[in-house]
């Protein structure tokens, strides 16, 4: 691998780990900020005196409990996606390690307005390969077709098997954007990227298909 | 004394509307709204005077929205409420904004913050009159 090639790698994983965690990051943020402003607003009431709101205590901890479930929800997806980086090599489910992605790729797509769907295969065997790199790809792919399609477009991930072999499809559906953006990863180093898991990689007009071994270096 | 107007402008519904909630209990005309179109509205209907911003609304460029509602009510002073800070390449509205604060963020704080932005504003009004 020639040198720039090596750099444009370095540059779209790390592209891919901070984006992952900067989103994260938001999400609890924001999950923080609802559990504090509720919290102090029952602070608020029973320094008034208003103690006879017992509404308003309920709504306030009801808050703080939905607040609290999103971010063990968040964070369940979160430790699954980055305990996947602990083997280069490993077993593991496809539609959770994908699953866990779209979770933590949600709010990047609705700041675009474009909805991230997923519709994953039934009975997937166990894949063995390399979790992280599988889930760059897809995020490079996702990446791309979020910079180019117009608002309230979506883009849907499809898992499904044949024989020895996984599929995964990133399908978009929209409008394009005339002025696009460069996405993380060009093309060539997808290809690169698909062909050291030991797969392949077809693109036509809206849908990127990808096929591995399920059983990677085997 | 008349009561400082404040619109609260977050996709977040429960966030905005708490907030506003607390702000209301501390003597400010405070409401809430969740999006741009809302806050576009609310600027027409009932001008606040200070209005805090979440710039990462989904589809929503903050910016625009500031050098929308500015371009027709230039003393309204806006707070930005961010979860990161603002990079400096967004200028714009580093320039424009009174302020900006990180959520979660403390309440006092903010009000002290809203009382300044305020009091920017009466100046600024009593100095284009003069």
């Amino acid at each position: 691998m020639r040198s720039e090639e090596e750099s444009e790698l370095r540059t779209a994983q790390l592209v891919f780990i901070g984006k992952i965690l900067a989103n994260f990051s938001h999400e609890i943020r924001n999950y923080l900020a609802i559990i504090r402003e509720s919290a102090g607003l029952m602070c608020d009431l029973i320094e008034l005196g208003k103690s006879q709101e017992k509404n308003q205590y309920t709504e306030s901890l009801h808050s703080i409990n939905t607040q609290v479930e999103r971010s063990l929800s968040l964070l369940r997806y979160f430790t699954r996606f980055a305990h996947g980086m602990d083997t280069r090599l490993t077993t593991f489910n496809i539609n959770e390690a994908l699953e866990d992605l779209l979770a933590l790729m949600d709010r990047l797509a609705k700041q675009r307005r474009v909805s991230l769907e997923k519709n994953f295969g039934a009975d997937i065997p166990a894949v063995y390969s390399d979790p992280t790199g599988v889930l760059l790809v897809i995020f490079c792919l996702i990446d791309e077709n979020l910079k180019r399609l117009d608002r309230d477009s979506r883009i849907t991930i499809e898992t499904s098997f044949f024989g020895d072999r996984l599929r995964i499809n990133v399908v978009a559906e929209g409008n394009v954007l005339s002025a696009e953006e460069k996405g993380t990863c060009s093309d060539e180093m997808l290809r690169y990227l698909i062909g050291e898991l030991g797969g392949d990689y077809s693109k036509e007009r809206g849908k990127a298909e990808i096929t591995l071994p399920l059983k990677h270096g085997m | 004394m008349t009561r400082t107007k404040v619109l609260v402008v977050d996709d977040e519904v429960e966030f905005a509307s708490t907030l506003a909630e607390r702000l209301r209990l501390r003597g400010y005309d405070a409401r809430a709204v969740f999006n741009a179109e809302d806050a576009v509205s609310a600027a027409k209907s009932d001008t606040p005077e200070v209005l805090l911003l979440d710039m990462k609304m989904p589809g929503v460029d903050g910016a625009e929205i500031m050098r929308n509602i500015k371009q027709v009510y230039p003393h309204v002073e806006f707070i930005i409420l961010t979860g990161k800070g603002i990079e400096d390449e967004e200028k714009e509205v580093l320039t424009t904004a009174f302020a900006q604060v990180i959520k979660p963020m403390d309440i006092n704080g903010l009000t002290g913050i809203i009382d300044s932005a305020k009091r920017k504003k009466d100046t600024g009004i009593l100095r284009s009159k003069v």
